[in-house]
């Protein structure tokens, strides 16, 4: 059963070859041999009330009552709210917080018959690139157990990557599920700002934060996000867009109709590491083959977009990590670790910092009109251009330590994912195939599909026309 | 630009975040760093755009102001991860 895709899943659940109990138990058994040393879940769900939900997932399908996802297991990352689990963001401040109620986007998955197995590992308060700011420890990636699986969303890629739940979700910040996904060799998507409800996980930086979700396939992806997108009273930023069967519409594209952006200023050896840039260049050729039309854009300032990202993030943090005081819920303020401290303060000084001589302008007020800025080079982009395919990160997937005393090096992590999440766009990553570093380590390479806001039809469908998940039976995890 | 001790302080206050001799320090160093890098943001020509704080706020639509509830916490779950609870309410410091 190694390695099924949601897909397959579904049909072998739906004519029953597999049941929901075996399923669940395959994973768990998976779980417990392999977890030791990925360290990807944070906390399991009790076995006992795992298996009673598969059985009864067993029993409704045998009574003709299907749902979408009735008895397929899920893991979500430690910052989505489910009722009754221990929810920790990955920081000792929420170590034994137990979640009063759904987030909108675990209610409608469970609302659909999904099992949780478990709350997955994430740097805390989803803040870093690496998972190594995880206060239970950094997740290793399962194609060399040295590298980081990229984060913030370590837990949630490793877990698909190495065959521990077939779905589950993540939230992106500034790059958090499409490094990961690009680090580990899965598919994530960041939707559109306000495409998926935010209610009942926990905030980061609201003018960005986005949920999404990894899965093995470009369609288990697009079949989730039909079910966890749309408009939610409880999140005011929601649009009332209407959601199309994203799975359905994947073939509906021809390739020749297809006009690719290729961005001038990300296209450069000084940035990207030659091997990265290799790989997407044969991805783009291999579209190029399929009929597509590839044409250089140039997006002016797109590389600021990090100094950008770093200042109203910090600001952002500053302002809804101010909730933790240990009064209502959790720890009080000495169990923050040193990254989230770091942002704090550094937010903390962004809003109260004036720019000599233009009275109470902020820095952040200026970083608001760039980001008008870079969103007006953006509509010129995609006046031209259907879609933009860049990297997802300047580099392989790092070892684990080599940049935790550095942290502006780390942030450079983000560099090619910070902008779009500024403007507000979406974003999919998938697995174009593998790459050798000078160490002779075999590492996954994905590659980025940006679309204009509400494209998710268009990014899977020419994500489908260029994934490779066949990658992920390279692994050896032995 | 320096970062003092006194800036360090004072963001720690407002911060409502209490340091160690060790961390002041290594936040100094660091704050520094990155202060210096985002400090490029005011060179950045934004001549003719129009500020944005939320990419798509024109199609954000208020609810109605009216209590929510199917939403609404009963005391009991409302109290249940709380460290000091008495008479079924939140116990915080004296503040005088």
């Amino acid at each position: 059963m190694q390695n099924w895709d949601l897909k397959t899943i579904l049909a072998k659940l739906d004519k029953g070859e597999i049941s929901s109990t075996e399923l669940v138990q395959y994973y768990l058994d998976r779980i417990k041999k392999t977890d030791v040393k990925l360290n990807s879940f944070i906390s399991l769900r009790p076995k006992e009330e795992i298996l009673k939900e598969a059985k009864e997932a067993d029993k409704q399908r045998a009574s003709g009552k299907v749902r979408k996802l009735t008895g397929v297991p899920i893991g979500l990352k430690d910052n989505f709210l489910a009722e009754g689990t221990r929810t920790t963001a990955a920081s000792k401040v929420l170590d034994n917080f137990v979640a009063p109620y759904d987030a909108t986007a675990v209610a409608r998955l469970k609302n659909e018959g999904a099992i949780i197995i478990g709350k997955l590992n994430m740097d805390a308060w989803a803040h870093g690139s690496s998972g190594e700011n995880s206060d239970y420890g950094p997740t290793r990636n399962p194609w060399h157990l040295d590298y980081t699986p990229g984060g913030s969303s370590s837990g949630p890629a490793t877990a698909i990557a190495a065959d521990l739940v077939p779905i589950a979700t993540g939230t992106d910040t500034g790059g958090s599920i499409r490094l990961p996904a690009a680090f580990t060799g899965v598919v994530g998507i960041k939707p559109t700002y306000g495409r998926v409800s935010r209610y009942g996980t926990v905030a980061m930086a609201s003018s960005t934060d986005s949920i999404g979700h990894f899965s093995k396939t470009v369609w288990d992806n697009a079949y989730i996000l039909s079910i966890t997108a749309g408009h939610d009273k409880y999140d005011a930023t929601t649009s009332k867009v209407e959601v199309p069967p994203y799975h359905e519409l994947l073939d509906k594209l021809d390739p020749k109709d297809l006009k690719v952006g290729i961005v001038k200023e990300f296209f450069d050896e000084n940035i990207i590491d030659s091997v990265v840039l290799a790989k997407t260049e044969q991805a783009i050729k291999e579209l190029e083959k399929k009929g597509a039309t590839i044409k250089t854009v140039s997006i002016k300032n797109i590389e600021r977009g990090l100094e950008l990202y770093y200042i109203l993030m910090s600001a952002e943090v500053a302002s809804n990590l101010a909730r933790y005081d240990g009064i209502r819920y959790g720890n009080d303020r000495t169990y923050f670790g040193q990254e989230a401290k770091r942002r704090i303060m550094l937010g903390t000084y962004v809003l109260s910092d004036v720019i000599p001589g233009k009275g109470l302008e902020t820095t952040y007020a200026k970083v608001a009109m760039a980001r008008g800025y870079l969103q007006q080079e953006f509509k010129k982009a995609f006046k031209e251009v259907d879609v933009l395919l860049t990297p997802v990160s300047p580099t392989l997937p790092f070892k684990l330590g080599s940049k935790t005393g550095d942290p502006l090096q780390m942030y450079m992590s983000d560099l090619l994912t910070v902008t779009f999440s500024i403007v507000g766009v979406p974003g999919l990553v998938v697995p174009i195939g593998t790459a050798t570093n000078k160490e002779n380590v075999k590492l996954p390479v994905g590659i980025q599909i940006i679309g204009p806001n509400f494209s998710e039809t268009l990014l899977y469908q020419v994500g489908k026309l260029l994934e490779k998940p066949e990658i992920l039976n390279e692994i050896n995890l032995t | 630009m320096q970062v003092s001790d006194k800036l360090i302080e004072l963001l720690a206050k407002l911060s409502k975040l209490q340091l160690s001799d060790k961390e002041r320090e290594l936040y100094a160093a660091q704050l520094k760093e990155i202060i210096k890098y985002i400090s490029k943001i005011k060179s950045f020509d934004t001549k003719g755009a129009k500020p944005v704080y939320h990419t798509n706020i024109s199609e954000l639509a208020p609810r109605e102001d009216k209590q929510e509830n199917a939403r609404m916490l009963s005391k009991k779950k409302a109290l249940a991860n709380a460290k000091r609870v008495q008479d079924d309410q939140f116990v915080v410091d004296a503040i005088l």
